[in-house]
C-alpha cells in the first residue's frame, strides 16, 4: 500500500468522522410523547413547540434543544380534613391527571419537582375549595342522584385552571382530570358510625328473626289451614260416596215392601244366627219346636204346634 | 578470501512486512464484513405473538403497528417500540386494612370495638348510608388503541389505578353497606367497571376495562364484626325457621292426602258393603219370596230349623234345667273346633287308604 493511498483513507475516514459528530451536534430528534423546546443561548427560539420528529439546530453552545415528556402525568393531594358546606368534617383525597403542553413556560418552572410541588399546593387548595361547596349529603347518599361528585370535579378542575392562570401567568401545563380518589372520616368520628353501624344491624337482626318467625308462623298455619280444607274436602267427598251407596241401597231394599213380615222375619233369623255363633249359654223354652220333642208329650206338642200353623 | 554475499536485509524485512501488512488488512476486511453483517442484521425487529410494535424512525411514529413476527428496520434511525396486548391486572388497596404480618396469616384481624379506623393503616370506602366498608378491587385491563395506550400516559398503570379508585368512591357513596356487603356486590362491581370505563374513555388512555374483581370482598370493620356476625346469624335463623316451617307444612299436606285418601278409602268399603248387603238382603228375601208367599208358617219353621241346627252343630253342653227349659252350652273354641277338623280329615284320609 502506499503512502498516498493510506493517507487518502485516514482522511476519508477523518472526514466520516468530523460529519457524523457535526451532524449530531445539529441533528436533534424529539420521540413521540414528548415536546421539545430549542434554546438559542438559553432562551427559547420560538413560541410553538417543537413536535416530535428530527430537527437541525445550531451546535452548542449556540443552540440547545430539551424535550419534555408530554404525555399525561399523575399527581395526589394528600388525604386530609375538609368541611363540607353544612360543617361535617370529611377526609377527602384528591387526584390529578396533567400534562406539559408548552415546553417553553414548564421549563420556566425550573424541574419537574417544582411543578409537582406547585400543582399539588393549587389541588390541596382547590379540594377544600370545591367540597366546601356541597353538604355532605353530596358526598355520600343512599339517593345516588342526590350525589354531587359531577359538580365537585368539574369545580375542582375549573379552580386549578384559574389557579394556574392566576395573574396572567401560563405555566405550560394542561389539567386533563381531577377526580376524587379517596373518602372518609377522621377517626375520632368513626366511633359514632361503628354505633350507629351496630345499632343498624342490631335492629336489622330483630327484624329479620321476627320475620322469619311470623314467615314460619304463616307457614304453619297455611298448612294446618290446607290439611283441614284437604280433610273437609274427603270428609264431604265420603259423605257422598256413602249418600248415593245407601241411595242405592234404598232403590235395593225396596223390593222388601213386597212382603215387610219376611223381611223382618229375615231380619231376626239373621240376627239369631249371629248369636248363635258366639260362645254363649241358650236357654230354650222346651214348649217350643223343635225343642217341644224334647216334651215326653212330644208328639201331642207336635200335633198341637201342626195345629197351630 | 572473499566472503560471501547475505540477502539484502532491507529487502527481505519489506517483503515481511508487506506479507504482514496484507494479512492484517485482510483480517480488518474480514472484521469488517462481520461487523457490517451484525450491523445490519441488527436492524431486523422481532415482535412477539401478544405485542405489536410501532417503528419510530428519527422520533416520528410509524402510522402502521408492525404485526407479530420478523420485520427489517434501519439500524441507528429507527426504534422499535413495543406494547404488550396481555390484560393488565391493577389492585386498589387504598380501601383495606394494611395487615401485618401475623395478620396475613390468620386471615382475620384482631377484634377491637373501641377503636376508631386509622386512616393511615385502615382504608375503607364510604358507602351510601356513612358505614364503612374494606374491600380491595382489581381491573383487568388492556389497550384497545395500541397507539393511545403507547403515547397516552406516562405511567398507564398509575393512571388505571387512580380511576379505579375514583370509581371505587364514587360507586359506593350511592350504595347502602347492606348491599355492598351482600346481595349487591355484582352490582358494585359492574358500577365501577363503568366508571373506571368513563374514565380511561375521558383521557383518551388507549385502554378498555376488560372486568372488575374483588381482591378481597367487602367486610365490615373489625370493630362492628360482632354486629355482623349476629345479623348472619339472625338471617341463618330466619332461613331455618322458614326450612322447618316448610317442612312441617310438606308433612301435613303429606299426612293430610294420607287421611283424606284413607278417609274416601273407608267410604268407598263402607259404601260397597251397604250396597252389597243391601243386594244380599234382596236376594235372600227375593229367594224366599215364593215359599213365603205359599206358606209363611212352613217357611218360619225351615228357617228356623236351619238356623237351629248350624247353632246346635257343636253343642258342648246341654241341660234340661227343669220343666220348658232347655239349656245348651254352645262351644266356639276356634282352636278346638279346628283341631277337631283335621282330626276328622285325617281319619277319612286313612279310611281312604
Amino acid at each position: 500500500m502506499s503512502a498516498t493511498r493510506a493517507n487518502k483513507l485516514t482522511l476519508g475516514l477523518g472526514i466520516l468522522l468530523a460529519l457524523i459528530l457535526l451532524l449530531r451536534l445539529m441533528v436533534y430528534v424529539i420521540p413521540e410523547g414528548q415536546v421539545g423546546v430549542v434554546l438559542t443561548f438559553g432562551r427559547p427560539s420560538s413560541d410553538e413547540p417543537v413536535a416530535p420528529g428530527a430537527g437541525i439546530k445550531w451546535p452548542w453552545p449556540i443552540q440547545q434543544v430539551r424535550a419534555v415528556d408530554a404525555r399525561l402525568r399523575t399527581l395526589q393531594a394528600p388525604f386530609s380534613s375538609v368541611l363540607t358546606q353544612d360543617g361535617t368534617s370529611v377526609l377527602v383525597g384528591s387526584f390529578l391527571l396533567w400534562r406539559v403542553t408548552s415546553p417553553q413556560r414548564f421549563l420556566e418552572l425550573g424541574s419537574d419537582a417544582a411543578a409537582e410541588v406547585l400543582l399539588q399546593e393549587a389541588l390541596s387548595s382547590v379540594q377544600v375549595e370545591a367540597v366546601g361547596r356541597v353538604d355532605f349529603s353530596a358526598l355520600v347518599n343512599t339517593d345516588p342522584t342526590r350525589l354531587r361528585y359531577a359538580q365537585i370535579e368539574e369545580d375542582m378542575g375549573q379552580l386549578l385552571r384559574r389557579a394556574l392562570s392566576k395573574d396572567g401567568r401560563d405555566y405550560g401545563i394542561e389539567v386533563a382530570f381531577v377526580g376524587i380518589r379517596r373518602l372518609g372520616l377522621a377517626e375520632k368520628d368513626t366511633g359514632a358510625v361503628f354505633q350507629r353501624m351496630r345499632a343498624e344491624r342490631s335492629a336489622s337482626a330483630e327484624a329479620i328473626l321476627a320475620e322469619g318467625r311470623a314467615l314460619a308462623s304463616d307457614l304453619r298455619a297455611q298448612a294446618d289451614a290446607e290439611r283441614e280444607t284437604a280433610l273437609s274436602a274427603a270428609r264431604g267427598e265420603a259423605e257422598a260416596i256413602l249418600s248415593r251407596a245407601e241411595t242405592e241401597a234404598r232403590e235395593a231394599y225396596a223390593v222388601l215392601a213386597e212382603e215387610p213380615e219376611l223381611a223382618i222375619y229375615l231380619k231376626k233369623s239373621e240376627a239369631l244366627k249371629k248369636l248363635l255363633q258366639q260362645r254363649t249359654l241358650v236357654v230354650f223354652d222346651t214348649t217350643q219346636p223343635p225343642f217341644d220333642l224334647l216334651q215326653p208329650d212330644a208328639a201331642a206338642v207336635d200335633s198341637s204346634s201342626e195345629g197351630g200353623k | 578470501m572473499s566472503e560471501p554475499a547475505l540477502p539484502a536485509p532491507d529487502g527481505a524485512a519489506a517483503t515481511a512486512l508487506d506479507e504482514a501488512v496484507g494479512l492484517a488488512f485482510r483480517l480488518l476486511q474480514g472484521s469488517i464484513v462481520v461487523l457490517v453483517l451484525l450491523f445490519l442484521a441488527s436492524g431486523i425487529a422481532t415482535v412477539a405473538p401478544h405485542e405489536v410494535a410501532f417503528v419510530q424512525r428519527l422520533g416520528s411514529l410509524g402510522a402502521e403497528p408492525l404485526e407479530p413476527g420478523g420485520h427489517p428496520t434501519i439500524p441507528l434511525l429507527d426504534e422499535v417500540v413495543r406494547v404488550d396486548l396481555r390484560a393488565r391486572r391493577v389492585l386498589s388497596g387504598r380501601f383495606d386494612v394494611k395487615r401485618r404480618a401475623g395478620e396475613l396469616l390468620d386471615g382475620a384481624l384482631a377484634a377491637d370495638e373501641a377503636a376508631g379506623l386509622d386512616p393511615r393503616r385502615e382504608g375503607y370506602v364510604l358507602s351510601g348510608d356513612t358505614h364503612a366498608v374494606h374491600v380491595t378491587l382489581a381491573a383487568r385491563v388492556t389497550p384497545d388503541d395500541p397507539r393511545r395506550a403507547l403515547l397516552a400516559a406516562e405511567d398507564p398503570e398509575q393512571v388505571v389505578r387512580l380511576l379505579l379508585e375514583r370509581a371505587t368512591v364514587l360507586s359506593a357513596a350511592g350504595e347502602r353497606a347492606d348491599g355492598l356487603l351482600g346481595d349487591a356486590k355484582g352490582d358494585f362491581k359492574a358500577a365501577v367497571a363503568e366508571r373506571l370505563q368513563e374514565g380511561l374513555r375521558a383521557v383518551d388512555s388507549g385502554f378498555a376495562v376488560e372486568g372488575v374483581e374483588y381482591q378481597r370482598d367487602p367486610t365490615p370493620p373489625r370493630q362492628v364484626k360482632a354486629a355482623f356476625d349476629a345479623l348472619g346469624a339472625a338471617k341463618q335463623s330466619k332461613e331455618q325457621l322458614r326450612l322447618e316451617a316448610e317442612r312441617y307444612a310438606a308433612e301435613r299436606s303429606g299426612a293430610a292426602k294420607s287421611e283424606a285418601a284413607r278417609i274416601q278409602a273407608r267410604a268407598q268399603a263402607e259404601a260397597s258393603r251397604i250396597k252389597d248387603r243391601a243386594r244380599a238382603t234382596a236376594a235372600v228375601f227375593q229367594n224366599y219370596l215364593a215359599a213365603w208367599r205359599a206358606n209363611p208358617r212352613a217357611l218360619k219353621d225351615r228357617l228356623l230349623a236351619e238356623v237351629l241346627t248350624e247353632a246346635l252343630d257343636d253343642v258342648e253342653e246341654a241341660f234340661v234345667v227343669s220343666k220348658g227349659e232347655l239349656r245348651l252350652r254352645l262351644r266356639r273354641d276356634d282352636a278346638a273346633r279346628t283341631k277337631e277338623l283335621e282330626d276328622e280329615v285325617l281319619g277319612e284320609i286313612g279310611e281312604g287308604r
